[in-house]
């Protein structure tokens, strides 16, 4: 019973842990302006994700090691620096968007501004992070997170036409006044907003964290292969909201309180409320995670102490470079950038770092020095060199249709 | 080092390529910031409609007020860089211009009312203000 509790609280963990604000803003500005014919892309993606993060996971369960210690090892440390360095700055990045969207979600609540409540969402951060155990943290982000299947329940309490949805599904490229190119830019954003590499260095790390072995496989991967694609259906919903409301008014999604439109229009003020909790518990979670991710990565890198298993005297360094990447994502929001469009860039950064993220995860998990018998089997590699393809036809894409799309206009 | 000043002189091409993509059509950039402004009326009108009804709340659609007149106030600003070189682009450059101009008065008078008074009274004047950018946006279209 115990088990099947854990379980299910894993999967709810990770079906309200996926969403992002990178996903709540590519996803409602797809919406608005595509309507769901990119859908395709938020399947391809959430694969994806699912396929490189139970491959981190078990990598961590079976060598006892988070991945980014191993690539180090594995591929030597000037190799190893690259996918650092891409992978510390975009979690960077991501980590500034997300701090920008604790506190514009608080902006919804209260009315004041924003840039007033940016120092306190990022104190609360590292509160959390100093004094808070990892399993409580983890468990209430996601449980809260849980709150944005009110988007779901708003795409049904909105009565839309389905089988207009359906056909938008099976829309190409653009539409109406949008270029082609525009839907490719945003593609690649959705892919890249899916994808976050953040997202597999958590998982690792956070499996070491909770102390994963060999036994706990089963539960990780049903985590990831369910909760996942569970959580890419909320992305949807997002996507499908937006798309019913504000695509046939021509409302194109630039701020987070558009996303809200919907939302009141379906459910009220009750329903409004249950979203906006949802979207505080989603970002205010990705900001932990990103915040975690980056003291990982580094201290992985270095050789440090890290973990939140361990008091913060004995991981002095971990503690002291979140803290600072807290303190830069403050002062980059200070100077009153707005906070999505940090997070478009991140968006579209983070598919051009992809491939230095996954590619050595990949040959980790093909090293029977760290892995044993659990090396990746025939299938899984298959799809995963298919998937490194697409990765690299992705990264490659972000930035010359970013120029060419004036960032997606 | 050379990797590194190779990947420096990347960087500093991507840089220079993104500055040279801004300079893209003058109809193009007033057709982007039309549309801007067009979002920001609709969604505004929508946000004092639900709060009206009862479905949303104050600090929500202050914020989406706030949000949506700062908005049209960047896409007014966005057209003193659009250089004119016809006397057609001046035409469309002068309308675009009245028709946003427009738009963010009524977008800031709302945001003003409802900060105050926590209502709008009528939303005529962003609705003849929006229809005022649709017909400018529609034209621009046409001529494209």
């Amino acid at each position: 019973m115990k088990r099947v509790f854990g379980l299910a609280l894993g999967i709810l963990t990770a079906i309200g842990g996926f969403v992002d604000i990178g996903d709540l803003v590519t996803n409602a500005v797809v919406g608005s302006r595509f309507g769901l014919s990119l859908a395709w892309t938020v399947a391809v993606g959430v694969l994806g994700i699912c396929i490189f993060a139970q491959m981190s996971g078990r990598v961590a369960a079976v060598s006892g090691r988070a991945t980014f210690e191993l690539i180090r090892e594995r591929l030597g440390p000037r190799l190893a620096v690259m996918n650092l360095g891409a992978s510390f700055l975009i979690n960077l990045m991501t980590l500034t968007a997300e701090i920008g969207g604790v506190a514009l979600a608080l902006q919804l609540v209260s009315s004041v501004n924003y840039l007033l409540w940016v120092p306190f969402a990022a104190i609360a951060i590292w509160l959390v992070i100093w004094r808070v155990k990892f399993k409580i943290m983890e468990n209430v982000a996601g449980l809260v997170g849980l709150c944005l299947i009110g988007f779901a329940v708003g795409l049904f309490l909105l009565g839309p036409d389905w089988g207009e949805l359906g056909r938008q599904l099976l829309q190409k490229a653009s539409t109406g006044t949008e270029k082609t190119s525009t839907y490719w830019f945003y593609a690649v954003a959705l892919f890249g907003a899916a994808m976050t590499p953040y997202e597999v260095f958590f998982f690792s790390s956070g499996a070491v964290e909770e102390g994963w072995t060999t036994k706990d496989l089963a539960e990780s991967r049903a985590n990831v292969l369910v909760g996942f694609p569970l959580g890419g259906l909320l992305s949807l919903a997002i996507a499908g909201c937006a798309a019913v409301v504000l695509l046939p008014e021509l409302i194109g999604v630039t701020a987070l309180s558009q996303v809200m439109l919907p939302v009141a229009m379906a459910g009220g003020k009750v329903l409004l409320a249950f979203i906006i909790l949802g979207v505080v518990a989603a970002t205010a979670g990705a900001a932990l995670e990103t915040t975690l991710s980056a003291g990982y990565t580094i201290a992985q890198f270095l050789g440090w102490p890290w973990g939140k298993f361990r008091p913060p005297a004995q991981a002095a360094r971990f503690h002291l470079l979140m803290i600072i990447c807290l303190l830069v994502g403050i002062g980059t929001l200070m100077t009153g950038v707005d906070p999505i469009q940090v997070t478009e860039f991140s968006v579209v950064f983070s598919a051009v770092a992809l491939p230095l993220t996954y590619l050595p995860i990949l040959i980790v998990a093909n090293d029977p020095q760290y892995m044993g018998e659990h090396v990746n089997g025939q299938v899984l590699n298959s799809v995963a060199l298919v998937y490194l393809v697409i990765i690299l036809a992705a990264a490659l894409a972000a930035i010359p249709l970013m120029i060419i799309t004036g960032n997606g206009q | 080092m050379r990797v590194w000043t190779r990947v420096a002189g990347v960087l500093l091409s991507l840089v220079l390529l993104c500055g040279c993509s801004q300079q893209s059509s003058a109809t193009d950039d007033l057709i982007v910031a039309l549309n801007e402004t067009h979002s920001a009326i609709a969604s505004s009108i929508l946000a004092i409609q639900l709060y009206d009804q009862q479905r949303s709340t104050r600090a929500v659609t202050d914020t989406v007020l706030g949000d949506m007149a700062k908005q049209a106030a960047d896409a007014e600003s966005a057209l003193e860089p659009i250089s004119v070189d016809s006397e057609q682009i001046k035409s469309d450059r002068d309308a675009a211009l009245a028709a946003i101009h427009a738009g963010v008065a009524a977008l800031l008078t709302s945001r003003d009312d409802f900060e105050q008074h926590g209502s709008v009274g009528d939303t005529a004047a962003l609705k003849s203000a929006g229809q005022q950018v649709d017909d400018v946006l529609n034209q621009l279209r046409g001529s494209r």
